[in-house]
């Protein structure tokens, strides 16, 4: 009993000086823009988005919290791509399971917080030549929107991060000329071509002296090791487009919880917050019905049912992945594991058929 | 009770300051010796009846006012006084955390996972008490403070606090021979003395056999199967 009380009064005492979400200055609603015209540059950039990084963030949360962060890092870069798809400025737009240095533009991201509240990213943004478009940290506060329950899954309670993000990575698109856009093009297909083949192409690309890549010249149009190499890129593209459907799959699953899941984590910490600005957080008062400690844990019990669901999805996509059947010359391949460990048997099974049919 | 221990823990809480999470004081560890996990049924023989225990309080607290109330009629006192006021509450607040009590723990099966560091228990039809033994052992987050502990004795703890002033904690503890487990639900409420403690005993069963199981999958969501 002793040892019951002494726990308590330390929860109570902790329970004082728990932090509840900061108060975020929301942001203005920021629309996406769209592409207005036909005249606009016919140049679209294919745009490969990396399943985001979550390193620093696993340092400071829970083994459970981290299961459930594994699925957010698959979710979030379609809730991107499909923002980035919206604008209609560019090419295919591919969620990978990890980075791609040979695509045209490459965005890959951190979560550096995420909860119901507030979400944090840092965004770096790379074409093929290596050029960074953007290294930036979005904030966004889901108080600027309500969670309505008959909307949940319709908008992502921070689509304006990802409206600002998409908007600006645009701006930076607007300033390119022609010859640049053929460049990031050339410079992507020509780094595929040297990681398949480091000897046949490595004389066409070369460092400055701020170490940026740039073209020596390109290969003939009708060099058929080249041709192959393009070949093979088509298939990988094909690949991805399946992966990439995978990566569909799950967000179209995770709608069934994670959106619950963040209403009641946001009627939560909207609570507690609410009670903190009344300097009554550490007295955790009470309304004195029974109804309200009934409704509140039912909010509590929700919210937990989704985290478990959540997690169970999570541990899914890297253990449980179906096997992804692939077609490459007649072949038919058949690939097992998590995405990511796909992506990188393919790419393997890709370099080793470009290598024999070269020999 | 609860009352003082929370004023003496409101006062020493103003003595810290509130830094946040990354400042949760790092309490020291115990490692489970007693293995939980398995699958286990309810076994309604030796569990509490929420119901029934209710009606013992009730009548156990109703008593207590009448013998009240006779004493102040023979001592001359006419009318309502505090105490019996008081007395009336707490038989409130009795029924109506047994009410809450029985609302919230009602899984007949449970499944537990544990590991040297780690332990998960799945219950039928609720959430999962999950209790990681190498972090801090007070969760500290935004929507309910968890805290959780494997304790010398061999008993699991699991706490959570509320907003409204509710704490509820789950305490698990296994029979010296291993064929039953004892999951006490205490409910407590932070402006009132009373709590309220439902006992539900479980015992062990092979999955499997003569009952169905369950495996999670992206492609087919839960399946579940006949055992052999």
């Amino acid at each position: 009993m002793i040892r019951f009380v002494l726990i308590l009064s330390l929860f109570v005492m902790l329970f004082a000086c728990s932090s509840t979400p900061k108060k975020t200055t929301p942001i203005e609603i920021l629309n996406i823009e769209l592409k207005k015209s036909l005249s606009e540059p016919s140049h679209r950039l294919n745009v490969s988005i990396a399943s985001f990084d979550t390193k620093q963030v696993e340092k400071k949360i829970s083994r459970f919290r981290s299961d459930l962060l594994f699925a957010e890092s698959n979710y979030m870069p379609v809730v991107l791509k499909d923002t980035l798809l919206r604008s209609d400025f560019w090419g295919a737009v591919r969620v990978l399971p990890e980075t791609d240095p040979t695509a045209e533009l490459m965005i890959q991201v951190e979560i550096i917080h995420s909860d119901a509240v507030q979400l944090s990213l840092l965004v770096q943004v790379l074409d093929s030549r290596g050029f960074v478009w953007l290294d930036k940290n979005y904030t966004d506060s889901s108080l600027d929107h309500a969670y309505f329950p008959k909307k949940l899954g319709d908008e992502d309670p921070f689509q304006d991060l990802y409206n600002e993000i998409a908007n600006d990575i645009n701006l930076v698109r607007k300033t390119l000329v022609e010859k640049e856009l053929n460049s990031i093009l050339d410079m992507s297909m020509l780094r595929y071509a040297i990681a398949l083949s480091p000897e046949a192409f490595n004389s066409f690309l070369d460092t400055d002296a701020n170490s940026r890549l740039y073209l020596t010249s390109l290969p003939a149009r009708n060099d058929p090791m080249y041709k192959r190499v393009k070949n093979i890129r088509e298939s990988e593209y094909r690949f991805i487009d399946i992966m990439d459907s995978q990566y569909q799959k799950f967000y179209g699953m995770m709608q069934n919880s994670y959106p619950y899941w963040r209403e009641y984590s946001f009627e939560l910490m909207v609570y507690n917050d609410k009670l903190k600005e009344k300097g009554s957080l550490g007295k955790r008062p009470s309304s004195g019905t029974w109804g309200a400690m009934e409704n509140v844990y039912k909010t509590y019990k929700e919210y937990k049912l989704n985290e478990d669901e959540l997690r169970e999805l999570g541990n899914s996509l890297s253990t449980e992945i179906e096997p992804t059947i692939a077609e490459l010359d007649g072949h038919v391949f058949e690939l097992t594991g998590s995405l990511a460990s796909q992506y990188k048997e393919w790419r393997a099974l890709l370099k080793r058929i470009y290598q024999s049919e070269t020999q | 009770m609860i009352n003082k221990i929370l004023t003496l823990c409101l006062f020493a809480s103003m003595l810290f300051s509130c830094a946040g999470v990354e400042q949760a004081p790092k309490l020291e560890v115990d490692f489970p010796v007693v293995n939980f996990s398995g699958h286990w049924e309810i076994d309604h023989e030796l569990t509490e009846s929420p119901r029934d225990k209710i009606r013992w309080l009730y009548e156990v607290a109703k008593s207590q006012i009448e013998q009240q109330q006779r004493r102040q009629h023979q001592g001359g006192s006419i009318g309502p006084n505090l105490q019996n006021l008081s007395a009336i509450n707490d038989l409130r607040a009795v029924v109506g955390l047994g009410t809450l009590a029985e609302s919230i723990s009602r899984a007949n099966v449970l499944v537990i996972e544990q590991s040297d560091d780690a332990i998960v228990v799945k219950r039928e039809g609720d959430y999962a008490l999950s209790c990681d033994f190498t972090e801090s052992e007070v969760r500290l987050h935004n929507l309910g403070n968890e805290y959780c502990h494997f304790g010398r004795n061999g008993q699991v703890v699991f706490l959570v606090a509320l907003p409204e002033g509710l704490t509820v904690v789950n305490r698990m503890v296994l029979s010296a021979d291993g064929r039953r487990l004892n999951v006490a639900t205490t409910l407590i409420s932070s402006d009132l003395d009373q709590q309220f403690t439902l006992n539900r005993v479980y015992m062990r069963f092979e999955a499997g056999r003569d009952m169905y199981d369950c495996k999670f999958t992206l492609k087919d969501k839960k399946t579940c199967w006949l055992g052999q």
